[in-house]
């Protein structure tokens, strides 16, 4: 069976409201899985991309809920 | 992701003479959210560029979460998908090509990323995997919000040829492509 080498990518965006910023990009890259945060301002979310063997978006999205 | 691709782009030096009070807005801004006024104004421009400029070519309007949520559960569903199946034959070409200058896979995909970034139509998160693409979108808009993305996404994708399996609840769609 042929393999494909690619792995998988995971990416997100969370509305950052009514999380708040405050601290959200640098606690979400504190997280296992995690590879990089970048959170818009201006457009109010938050982009996250993760490896989705090792954290899932849903897990991302509760711990940004106990962020806020 | 293509939006962190944009935003984080090569930077370069640019002069511009900007309004006063636009100024003093943005600094009071960039005070509030802890960045830099460069920061802000990067991703200001940013937005311009990646979705308002093509937004306002298809007569874009921005009414609050509430009224939204209140006019999609006054609505009648077989309007609903109705307009659904119109707009998703429709709208998302002329936004992607006006974008990208063409209309593939992977222009209708940032179609979707640009609707959750800028037009705070849903959360979005997509699994990209050689097996197969698995894009979720999470909402608060109820029922006949869910019905309407299900039935445009689907008439978007049968523009280039391609019939997407698509799941739904109140709250959620889940679109699977297959693997490339």
């Amino acid at each position: 069976m042929k393999h494909d080498a690619t792995p998988p990518v995971g990416n997100a965006i969370f509305s950052l409201h009514p999380h708040g910023s405050s601290g959200v990009e640098s606690e979400l890259k504190k997280i296992p899985g995690i590879k990089d945060v970048y959170v818009n301002y201006v457009a109010d979310v938050v982009e996250v991309t993760f490896d989705p063997s090792k954290i899932k978006s849903e897990e991302i999205r509760g711990f940004m809920k106990k962020l806020a | 992701m293509p939006a962190s691709k944009t935003t984080r782009s090569r930077t370069v030096p640019k002069s511009f003479r900007i309004d006063e009070s636009a100024l003093d807005a943005v600094e009071k801004e960039a005070a509030a959210q802890q960045v830099s006024a460069n920061t802000l104004v990067n991703q200001i421009l940013t937005q311009f560029s990646e979705f308002e400029r093509y937004a306002k070519k298809i007569s874009t309007v921005k009414p609050s979460s509430f009224v939204f949520r209140g006019l999609l559960d006054a609505a009648d569903v077989d309007k609903i998908i109705e307009l659904a199946k119109t707009a998703g034959s429709s709208i998302p070409q002329a936004f992607v090509v006006a974008k990208s200058g063409k209309v593939d896979i992977d222009s209708l995909l940032d179609h979707l990323r640009s609707l959750a970034l800028y037009a705070h139509l849903y959360e979005y998160s997509e699994n990209l995997d050689p097996r197969g693409d698995v894009i979720t979108m999470i909402h608060e808009f109820g029922l006949n919000w869910s019905i309407f993305l299900v039935h445009y996404i689907t008439a978007m994708f049968q523009q280039v040829g391609l019939l997407p399996k698509l799941e739904m609840s109140d709250r959620s769609v889940i679109l699977s492509l297959p693997g490339k």
